[in-house]
């Protein structure tokens, strides 16, 4: 790439990562982490989001008599009303009992919103003809009554008018219940604020100045003297949560990096490498929370969580990495990348795919965790891969790490089973016999771990409880329809389903606002009988003070009958802001629907059982539960649902990634070991220490199978470039693992201390899950394969490559694949393909990176041995790859191929060539498509013979001559048949035209030239043939330009065939021929298909 | 129904219920003079002697809300420690009896009882109506005092008349004033009379009490019929 693309193209990545940063925010609602579609996850936000009770602040009061109480919340509320500016209200008792005037609009409300019929009934018990005997009755009644119902009505209300619906919340709103105690000397004063509070930080400077407030409240009142004073509710809870988790993750992860600082320092006390791997890890973390911010916008609580996950495990790395460069220096960077580089690629890619698998999941704040780690450890992975090492040894003096490097004992004395091994053995066990006795450890359906740990809104809303409605917490039902008929149906047909609940015991008492709802349709109704009682008003009165009743009995009546007729005439109804706090408080109204608020008091042991209860009305969607008890259950049952999903794509990903990475069924089984012992003793401390599962510390697992397999692949890796050697391994990757398990652990275990309880948990869990896994992975399992496969076996004799060097083709490379690719670009557009197939060749690039290496080596020749180079062009040339086997496919599919001349006098030189019946060998190394010259020739009439060696695995041979013989090429299968050349020397000697390739000689017909300078095996066969028969031998390629493939034909070469009788004459017009394709191979590097090594070793052969 | 109202008249029933047997005991305040406090304590001493106690009485019951009082004749009957029986009207319209834990009130006319518990776990309004009952018999002037502040004693014309106030804040909401009427020298209860919130006045004037006199135990117990129909309006 050029350089000045290459900056604007770190510019754009910059900037999309800046705009990343800038679009991230901070959601600290916890319910955001659970999946919405839950009933009880719904109704807590519809709760929260459309109704003004849970944007309450409560200020709680408690003093030992209840007469300084009640005068201690009046004088507080005083105060805080003094704040207008601030202070949107602060109730201290019932607005009704503040203002009784306003229950005349109350009732109105609710008798105009009545059915007909029920007003009806009403108007006829206020016809003037009736009320002499019906102010009769009352006056006896009064007299005689010791109901405390009548008594308190009857004077008042002569006329019942009190006596609306059925009860429920407007008796609950009407009883002070919600502000003071039962004793009365505990108080809630309900506080609001006049600006909505956004956000946690507007609730945290809410919640400091109610505070303040408070302290000058205490400071300045006498009578505040023994009044214990708590602040909870909506904005309390946000603020504390919220905050704490920021605490959290402010401290989280400077407490991790600070202890890899330390325990680096311990272990290897070198500065600059420590500063490297932090500035690393620190860019590894920006990039990704960039990436986090762009894909997710908002980062929840327990995803912040990713930041500690991905440094633990990224650290990893970067130690693996110093420990490789330090133990062996003078192989330098690139020697300890070769050594632990593919254990690094491997490790993270199967960690990033394990918690990648956990986006599969319900739960959004896992799902994004999952998919934040993924990222985190890819990128982690890049940048300590390609940058950690150069940066360390730039400008760097060798033999100072030399000098610190860690000696390896070489000659250590192995035993394959000693008392260590017995001992470990053992140790594997204990973890078995602790399940086998206390059992796994249990799941729990608690919502507690979406708590705060020692919350003081918490503690004073369970103070609250308790003191207000002896620990009665009730239910919050959230009733919703599409307007306002639908709702009204949806309550009646709940109110019908509560009161069946209520007989079988389940519900002792529930509240629906059934009776303040508004119904227009029945108020237009109504109308006419209003302006009739209008019409008695003054007749009533009359007839009342007949009776001997005075004018405050009629005072209920008369308000009523005024609020209906400004109801009548259009005016504010209901007019008194007491009953519209009140409707604010139980209904609500949005875009998407109504709501109502209902509350619903359970049987304790039952509560779980409401879900069931409502089942049909939960069923429909009109009614959630947004109660935090019935959540975790829900959840829970939600997990458990996606253990299944989770798990099985998990496996099926993790395990080919092993197979990849290892290889060896062997090693994988160890892996597995590694993974079912850490799961073990995770297990078996859970159990002994009494944890639970819960809904927060479920990322352990993923993290622990990530770890396993992590600490697995760099260890098994280890073993196997020590010969199973276990000391060996343990001085160089198994302190480099302890370092890292170290580091993660103390990173998860600060955990421990958080806020929050779901995080506390998940930090222990956590922490034992890597211990765990770094127990069997460096202790267990690498000991029982040295106690298995011995001692020096398995190790690499190419002296540490952590892969084995790639010694044939592809194993893709057979007739199966061949067939498929056939078949496919016969329906598939082929520019698509070209894509596809450019891709998959940069895929197999990535994936496998020994073979890169090969080509890297293979090209460094070609390019002046500049790395660089010869890096673009290995990556160049895998894409070109791809594409050329599309292209061969649809040559062999019978796709005619295009193909030009470089200039059209070229065939002048193969015109030239055939001039006296000569024969016509054309010779090419394997660069470009060379197959697809062959119909350029059968169009000008020509009849070619192409020789090729066997294709590996049975028909793929006869796969690949039927697709030449398509387009009337023949091939000659020039193997191990020592009669084949007698063909080709006939072909050549009637005059036919044959081609060869040159630089991939088989075992037999290799003979040492110079290619750039170095020795490489050509094949001696195009002298031999010349020899033979005296052909023209013509080189050839057929390269890929910009504007399509490009027939190069370049001069003939020419030779005394008499000479040819030596060997060396032979090898000089090999060498010629050889020397005359230099240009075009350096011309197109990344054409020269060579997948295994070219370049043979001093007295390899 | 307003439950503040509720919680206002619930506070008269307890004044019934005092009138049947606690007025008398409630009287044993502490007083403006030696003599005034003597009197209290006499009168509280001969509650610990009265075992059973019964009376006619006429009840005047005046309400803001009506502009002539309205006057019903009845009996109330007392048992220690805690039964009692009250008839208003004549012929009988409500009936009134204390069972062990509950107050049973039977309307014939209507064919309808009302029950209201008065066990520890029962809530509302009535039962700080009942509460102010249910520490039975006076015996001491700690006991009184745990319950009222005693605002006055005085005697006037041979009646020691004893002002009482609720301790609770709750119940003074309602009921802000009790005043007791007892004869100094046979101290047997005059009268009661409570005063509420609202400005309602109700006064209840004995005549011809018995004490300890023989009583059937039957009195205080109230058979139902099938057909009376049981509410539970504590319950709500």
């Amino acid at each position: 790439m050029k350089q000045p693309l290459r900056w604007a193209v770190w510019l754009a990545a910059f900037a999309i990562l800046a705009m990343g940063v800038v679009r991230l925010r901070f959601d600290a609602d916890v319910l955001n982490l659970l999946p919405e579609e839950l009933n009880s996850v719904r109704g807590l936000k519809l709760h929260q989001a459309h109704f003004e009770g849970a944007a309450e602040t409560l200020i709680t009061l408690e003093t030992d008599d209840e007469t300084t109480a009640e005068n201690a919340a009046r004088s507080l509320a005083g105060q805080l009303r003094s704040i207008p500016e601030r202070i949107a209200s602060a109730e201290w008792q019932s607005p009704f009992l503040e203002n009784p005037g306003a229950l005349a609009d109350l009732l109105a409300w609710m008798w105009l919103n009545r059915a007909p019929v029920e007003f009806g009934e009403l108007t006829n018990r206020l016809a003037p003809e009736r009320i002499d005997q019906r102010l009769e009755w009352i006056k006896e009644t009064l007299s005689t009554t010791f109901s405390p119902n009548e008594i308190a009505q009857l004077g008042r209300d002569p006329f019942g008018l009190s006596q609306v619906g059925g009860g429920g919340l407007d008796s609950d709103v009407l009883e002070d219940s919600e502000h003071r105690s039962k004793d009365g000397r505990f108080r809630v004063i309900h506080v609001r604020s006049v600006a909505p509070l956004e956000d946690y930080h507007e609730c945290a400077a809410w919640i400091d100045f109610l505070r303040v407030q408070l302290d000058e409240w205490r400071n300045t009142q006498p009578l505040s003297k023994g009044v214990s004073l708590g602040i909870t509710g909506g904005p309390a809870f946000v603020a504390e949560t919220a905050l704490g988790m920021e605490d959290d993750m402010r401290k989280m992860t400077p407490m991790t990096a600070g202890a890899i600082a330390l325990l680096f320092l311990l272990a290897h006390r070198r500065i600059k490498p420590l500063v490297w791997l932090l500035v690393l890890l620190a860019v590894a973390l920006a990039v990704t929370t960039a990436f986090g911010g762009l894909l997710f916008s908002s980062l929840n609580a327990v995803s912040l969580g990713f930041a500690a996950i991905m440094l633990g495990v990224t650290v990893d790395y970067g130690l693996v990495l110093y420990q490789e460069f330090k133990g062996d220096p003078r192989a330098g960077p690139a020697g300890a990348l070769k050594a632990v580089g593919s254990g690094v690629i491997w490790s993270a890619i199967t960690t990033a795919a394990a918690f990648a698998s956990l986006g599969l999941g319900s739960l959004p704040g896992l799902a994004q965790l999952g998919l934040l780690v993924a990222i985190g450890v890819s990128v982690g992975a890049f940048v300590i891969l390609r940058f950690y090492l150069p940066f360390l040894s730039a400008r760097s003096d060798p033999a100072r790490w030399e000098a610190g490097a860690t000696i390896v004992n070489p000659g250590g004395k192995h035993r394959r089973f000693d008392r260590f091994t017995l001992a470990m053995w053992v140790a594997a066990m204990v973890p078995l016999v602790i399940l086998g006795v206390r059992g796994f450890p249990p799941i729990s359906i608690s919502s507690d771990p979406l708590k705060p740990v020692n919350s003081g809104a918490m503690s004073v809303s369970d103070q609250m409880v308790e003191r207000m409605s002896g620990k009665r917490s009730p239910l919050i039902l959230i009733v919703a329809g599409a307007g306002e008929t639908e709702l009204a149906d949806c309550l009646t047909r709940l109110d019908a389903r509560l009161r069946q609940v209520k007989e079988s015991g389940s519900v002792s008492e529930f509240l629906l606002p059934n009776d303040l709802w508004s119904r227009e349709s029945n108020r237009n109704r109504n109308a006419g009988a209003v302006a009739i009682i209008n019409d008695w008003l003054p007749q009533i009165r009359k007839k009342a003070g007949e009776a001997g009743f005075s004018e405050d009995s009629l005072a209920l009546t008369a308000n009523m009958v005024a609020a209906w007729r400004r109801a009548a005439n259009g005016g504010v109804f209901p007019e008194s802001a007491e009953v519209s706090a009140l409707l604010a408080r139980a209904f609500s109204r949005s875009d998407a629907g109504w709501y109502a608020l209902g509350l619903v008091y359970v049987n304790p042991l039952e509560r779980k059982g409401i879900a069931d209860a409502l089942n049909g009305a939960l069923a429909e969607g009109h009614v959630y539960v947004a109660g935090w008890d019935q959540l975790g259950a829900e959840v829970m049952a939600v997990v458990q649902g996606d253990a299944l999903r989770i798990a099985l794509p998990m496996f099926c990903v993790v395990l080919p990634m092993l197979w990849f990475a290892f290889r060896s069924l062997s090693e994988l089984m160890f892996c597995l070991l590694t993974l079912i012992g850490a799961g073990t003793m995770l297990l078996a401390t859970m159990s002994l220490f009494g944890w639970s599962w819960t809904l927060l510390n479920l990322p352990a697992i993923p993290l622990l199978l990530g770890l396993s397999v992590d600490y697995s692949i760099h260890m098994q890796m280890a073993m196997r470039r020590v010969g199973n050697h276990w000391m060996r391994a343990w001085r160089t990757t198994g302190v480099a693992l302890a370092l890292c398990a170290l580091t993660t652990g103390i990173g998860f275990g600060g955990l421990a201390l958080s806020h929050n309880q779901g995080l506390g948990d998940l930090g222990k869990v956590c922490a034992t899950g890597v211990l765990s896994a770094w127990v069997m992975a460096v202790l267990v399992a690498p000991r029982l394969r040295a106690t298995f496969r011995g001692p020096g076996s398995g190790a690499d004799r190419s002296g540490g490559n952590a892969s084995p060097k790639p010694a044939g083709p592809s194993r893709a490379y057979g007739a199966m694949a061949w067939k498929f690719g056939l078949s496919v670009v016969r329906l598939a557009p082929g520019p698509l393909l070209i894509r596809l197939g450019r891709c998959a060749g940069a895929c197999y690039r990535m994936l496998q990176p020994g073979r890169e290496r090969i080509v890297r080596a293979n090209l460094l020749p070609l390019v002046g041995d500049c790395e660089e180079r010869a890096r673009t062009a290995a990556r160049e040339l895998f894409a070109s790859f791809g594409q050329k086997i599309v292209e061969l496919w649809q040559f062999e599919a019978g796709i005619p191929p295009t193909v030009r001349p470089h200039r059209e006098k070229d065939w002048n030189r193969l015109t030239d060539a055939k001039k006296g019946g000569r024969g016509v060998l054309l010779v090419t190394p394997h660069l470009g498509n060379w197959e697809v010259g062959g119909p350029a020739l059968t169009r000008r009439g020509e009849r070619l013979l192409v020789l090729s060696n066997p294709e590996p695995g049975r028909g793929f041979t006869e796969i690949r001559k039927l697709g030449r013989a398509r387009w009337g090429i023949d091939t000659l299968i020039v193997g191990d048949d020592p009669f084949a050349f007698v063909e080709v020397i006939k072909r050549l000697q009637d005059g036919g035209i044959v081609a060869m390739l040159m630089d991939r000689p088989g075992p037999t017909n290799g003979l040492e030239v110079e290619l750039f300078g170095r020795p490489f095996y050509a094949s001696i066969g195009a002298a031999e043939l010349a020899r033979a028969t005296g052909c023209a031998v013509l080189p050839v390629a057929i390269v890929k330009e910009p504007t399509g493939n490009v027939l190069k034909m370049m001069p003939e070469i020419t030779y005394l065939r008499a000479e040819l009788r030596s060997l060396d004459a032979r090898r000089q017009l090999t060498q010629k021929i050889m020397r005359d394709f230099e240009p075009l191979l350096s011309q197109y590097p990344e054409q020269w298909f060579q997948f295994i090594p070219i370049w043979p070793e001093p007295g390899s052969r | 129904m307003p439950t503040s109202l509720k919680k206002r008249f619930v506070l008269w029933i307890g004044f019934f219920l005092l009138t049947g047997w606690g007025v008398s005991a409630m009287a044993n305040a502490a007083l403006g003079t030696p003599e005034d406090d003597a009197l209290l304590d006499r009168w509280l001493h001969a509650q610990t002697n009265l075992v059973t106690w019964s009376s006619e009485f006429v009840q005047t019951r005046k309400f803001p809300t009506l502009v002539n009082p309205l006057t019903t004749p009845g009996r109330v009957a007392f048992k220690a420690p805690h039964s009692f029986r009250w008839q208003l009207g004549e012929p009988v319209k409500t009936v009134a009896v204390r069972l062990t834990d509950e107050v049973l009130i039977y309307y014939p006319r209507l064919k309808r009882a009302e029950r209201y518990p008065l066990s520890t776990d029962a809530k509302g309004p009535w039962k700080d109506a009942m509460s102010l009952l249910d520490a039975g018999f006076p015996r001491s002037r700690a006991e009184l005092e745990d319950r009222f502040e005693i605002v006055k004693m005085e005697q006037r014309d041979g009646v020691g008349l004893l002002s009482l106030v609720p301790k609770s804040l709750r119940s003074r909401r309602i009921l802000t004033r009790l005043r007791i009427e007892f004869g100094v020298q046979s101290l047997e209860m005059e009268a009661a009379e409570f005063e509420f919130a609202d400005g309602s006045l109700m006064r209840t004037a004995y005549q011809n009490p018995s004490s300890n006199p023989e009583l059937p135990d039957d009195l205080f117990e109230l058979k139902l019929n099938p057909e009376v129909q049981v509410l539970e309006p504590a319950s709500k």
